[in-house]
């Protein structure tokens, strides 16, 4: 049985108290790679997490793309865990269409979160979406997409296309 | 028989699917009251054909469709069949203790509780009871 008064498991911090000492619990979440709790009232509840430790605990979420190669010639990539593809003369021309059409579809996903949280199909998508929006550059992208060598060694510019 | 990139947009079109316009045109529409139905086309690939494995895919897996048929009907606007994923359970009848609930508790009509789900029914109760689970 818990205690009567359980400390909370997480550090926990009320929100003016947060805004007051943010650059300590920024260096706490990020550096030490602790969450913070910050809490608003008493039903608000917000999270200082950091970016790797988002990125380590969406890693079972893992993404597979189908190669499709189709009978006029040409490849279609599918992304399954999206449900989104895309069709190309060759696979690299595929594996840059589909990396364009996961872009828009990353974007338009947080655009119209507060209608697509209550489709089961579509929430269901998040923690891929959330998974992918946190890729900050090309080569980031592909890792996710292909594993960690990508099919070509071609130079892999900054994406800079998902909204921080 | 596949159809081109211009005719899949006829159909979303015809079929009043949310347009929006971007690198890619997305189309978008609720179906069966909890999924979506939709795809995104490239700019400039109206006259195209849709190839065979992508056809598949945006027929049966983006657009939801019970068959491929139902796209031709649907091209010209009449109502198609969706395949929608089937609930994990059947809706009815719910529970007496949820359709209490449901109707002398949260007052609602027969038809919103004919409409609603044994999961749905049984959060609402959670919910209902949540505070007083919370106390100490």
């Amino acid at each position: 049985m818990l205690p009567a008064s359980p400390q909370p498991a997480l550090h926990s911090t009320k929100f003016t108290e947060a805004r007051a000492e943010f650059s300590v619990l920024f260096d706490e979440a990020v550096n030490d790679e602790l969450p913070v709790l910050i809490v608003r009232g008493k039903r608000e509840h917000g999270m200082l997490i950091s970016r790797d430790t988002i990125r380590r605990l969406l890693a079972p979420f893992r993404l597979h793309v189908d190669v499709l190669p189709e009978d006029e010639g040409g490849f279609t990539l599918w992304l399954r865990e999206l449900d989104i593809g895309a069709t190309a003369p060759t696979l690299q021309a595929a594996r840059r269409e589909l990396l364009s059409v996961i872009v828009d579809y990353v974007r338009d996903y947080w655009q119209q979160f507060a209608l697509y949280r209550h489709l089961a199909d579509m929430a269901a998508k998040e923690p891929y979406v959330l998974r992918l929006s946190l890729a900050q550059t090309e080569s980031e992208l592909m890792a996710l997409l292909f594993g960690a060598d990508p099919p070509t060694q071609t130079p892999t510019p900054k994406l800079n296309a998902f909204p921080a | 028989m596949r159809p081109t990139w211009g005719q899949v947009r006829q159909f979303c079109i015809a079929q009043g699917y949310a347009e929006r316009r971007g690198d890619h045109d997305g189309y978008f529409k609720v179906v069966g009251g909890r999924h979506s139905s939709g795809t995104m086309i490239s700019h400039g690939v109206d006259g195209e054909t849709v190839p065979t494995q992508m056809w598949l895919k945006i027929w049966k897996r983006q657009l939801l469709l019970a068959s491929e048929d139902e796209f031709w009907k649907g091209l010209d606007g009449h109502t198609v069949l969706y395949d929608i994923p089937l609930a994990p359970e059947p809706q009815r009848p719910l529970p007496v203790y949820l359709q209490h609930h449901l109707r002398d508790v949260l007052h609602w009509s027969e038809e919103q509780i004919a409409q609603t789900t044994r999961d749905q029914a049984q959060e609402l109760l959670n919910a209902y009871y949540a505070d007083q689970l919370r106390e100490p």
